[in-house]
């Protein structure tokens, strides 16, 4: 497995002599360490400022919290995150850790010659990860579809007192017509139906 | 760096327990150092986390048998969707109340000046409000995590002011140890966190507490003892003596005579340290009393089917968790487990599982199994009432709806 990519890291380290150690290691392989910080101090602007590929920040660090929610504050893609630990553990722990959710998991401490791995690591399990968080936000947007289209639909049973099925037909092919999805072509149809009191056929043309 | 504190350790059966060094982490603290975990026979190694998230994570990775959790945070670790589920479960409430909303000295006196009814969260969640449109753009407040307590108290509060209420604030992550140089820093203007953060907030005269975590939800449950389900399953006796040995931590906590010596306890480096000295100049000391902390008093400990569902609908407002229903919330929450051990230490519990949360405004009585037993009052701001299984030990898990409603007006009980 190699990183197809050099990612630009944000390195967030304590520990200024392991953390020029994993910086070296990393530069070795070819990866950027645009900035190298002690704390999360300012975390939030200088994501947003660096748009970093990857943040890699010690498991036991207080500042792990800030880190994890900063995706309830910024919409674009979350970071990686490789956690290190000085704790023993043995293979099936960092099994479990990936499996988890966690990017990669390090136990006693880094060795600069295992950062490889652990880098392709954390970016195989991203890349997983991001899959599903597409697949979830895929199951989502069609419920919200489904929804929106219900609503046009009852709305235009009222004001054309029509049936279902006419409804739906009415929907679809003004939809066609515009060569728009229904969903979108349905918000349309809400929109302009609340407007008025008295919708028309004519109006659903017209919502395009 | 905050690293992992092993402490001492005897010989007898071994258990991991994670702690984020707070005030409301005494239980697991006391019961280590007054000997309580060693008279259930538990050789309990206490681990100290920086993080609520490396704590998490530690648990789910095996590292930690489990440990001291915010209340939603069970329930967010066995029903995620958005990651592997790791089935948690909850035989006890560690301790309910003790977050503050906590606004900056200038803020604070921006709301003073408004002439707001300061003691009404609806009036002050409306002016602030306004505090922001006047200026024109987004105040900042921060939370300490989004699947915690404080974060749904906060955004609860805010959401009283009306449904665009949360486009007039931006609510940031900041942990609780950073809360106090977020202030400072200006980088803040508020934030919900636990104690001793209000008070330390207040003592260096960065901020003023406008409301308890107790005005947004009545004794709301804050911390519990999570511990792993497979944990669980496979040590069924040492859970039971692991609730005993916290409840009786509990019991001694909710008695005033004792805070002298917890105060000297928690001050030690391995646990909250010394940031708690300053507390000694503070008037309220330990416990703040606008914040109603209590461990133990009006059936503290029991792990109440209802509050868990309530927590987990917001979890579910806020696209935290998918949809929740009955039979979830009891694979976490176990009134079962925490009844067994009560009983087997003559401690009375309430014979149903839930109630109306939001119904009550004062303490009142429910049917324990060998008499009346005291239950903090639990209402919620906004006079909403939130019902679960209808009050009906009776009914089983696929039969159960849940429903959430806002009364009319709730009388006392």
């Amino acid at each position: 497995m190699n990183s197809p990519e050099p990612l630009r890291i944000l390195l967030i380290d304590k520990d200024p002599e392991r953390a020029s150690q994993v910086c070296q290691a990393l530069r070795h392989e070819g990866h950027e360490v645009i900035r190298q910080r002690p704390d999360a101090t300012g975390l939030t602007a200088a994501v947003a400022r660096d748009q970093p590929d990857m943040v890699i920040i010690d498991m036991d660090s207080p500042d792990r919290d800030t880190l994890e929610n900063m995706s309830t504050l910024n919409t674009h893609a979350p970071r990686p995150i490789v956690f290190f630990a000085d704790q023993p553990g043995d293979r099936a722990t960092i099994h479990a850790a990936v499996k988890a959710g966690v990017s990669a998991y390090v136990v006693d401490g880094i060795q600069p010659d295992r950062v490889r791995s652990i880098i392709d690591s954390a970016v195989a399990q991203f890349e997983s990860f991001q899959a599903l968080r597409a697949e979830l936000e895929e199951t989502r947007s069609a419920l919200e579809d489904r929804k929106v289209i219900e609503k046009a639909k009852g709305l235009i049973i009222r004001h054309e007192n029509c049936d279902e099925e006419t409804a739906y037909r009415m929907l679809r092919s003004s939809a066609m017509e515009h060569s728009e999805r229904l969903a979108v072509m349905a918000g349309r149809v809400i929109k302009l139906l609340e407007r008025r009191s008295q919708g028309s056929v004519g109006a659903i043309q017209k919502a395009s | 760096m905050v690293r992992p504190t092993p402490l001492h350790k005897h010989p007898g059966f071994n258990v991991r327990l994670g702690f984020v060094p707070l005030l409301d982490s005494a239980p697991l603290i006391v019961a280590r150092e007054l000997g309580l975990f060693d008279a259930e026979g538990l050789d309990v190694e206490l681990v100290r986390e920086g993080s609520w998230a490396s704590l998490r994570d530690k648990v789910s990775f095996g590292l930690l048998d489990g440990g001291h959790m915010l209340a939603p945070m069970p329930l967010s670790m066995s029903l995620a969707t958005d990651r592997p589920k790791v089935p948690v479960v909850v035989g006890m409430v560690l301790s309910r109340n003790g977050n503050g909303i906590t606004l900056s000295a200038r803020l604070h006196h921006e709301l003073i000046h408004s002439a707001t009814d300061l003691e009404n969260p609806i009036a002050t969640a409306r002016a602030l409000i306004r505090v922001a449109r006047g200026r024109g753009e987004p105040i900042r407040l921060a939370s300490v995590a989004p699947w915690s307590s404080h974060d749904l108290q906060l955004r609860d509060w805010l959401a009283s002011a009306g449904p665009d209420a949360e486009q007039h604030v931006q609510i940031i992550p900041v942990s609780p140890i950073q809360m106090v140089d977020a202030f400072r820093s200006n980088t803040i203007e508020g934030c919900c966190v636990g104690e001793p953060w209000n008070s330390l907030l207040e003592y260096e005269k960065l901020g003023h507490i406008l409301h308890s975590g107790h005005q947004i939800w009545q004794n709301a449950p804050e911390k519990v003892l999570g511990m792993r389900a497979d944990w669980t399953e496979q040590h069924e006796v040492m859970h039971r003596h692991l609730l005993r040995a916290l409840l009786a931590a509990c019991q001694w906590l909710d008695n005033p005579h004792n805070h002298g010596l917890l105060r000297d306890i928690l001050a030690r480096p391995e646990y909250l340290g010394e940031q708690i000295n300053v507390l000694d100049n503070h008037p309220y000391s330990l416990f703040h009393p606008r914040l109603h902390q209590h461990f133990f008093r009006h059936s503290a400990n029991f792990p109440w089917l209802s509050q868990a569902h309530w927590l987990a609908t917001r979890l579910t407002l806020r696209g935290q968790l998918g949809p929740v229903d009955g039979a979830m919330v009891r694979q976490v929450v176990r009134p079962d487990l925490f009844r067994n051990a009560a009983a087997s230490m003559g401690i009375d519990a309430p014979v149903i599982d839930s109630k109306t949360e939001g119904r009550h405004q004062l303490p009142f009585t429910l049917s324990g199994r060998y008499g009346p037993v005291d239950v903090a009052s639990d209402r919620l701001l906004g006079e909403h009432l939130h019902d679960w299984l209808a009050d009906n030990p009776m009914a089983t898990p696929n039969k159960e709806a849940s429903r959430t409603k806002t009364a009319t007006k709730s009388r006392p009980q």
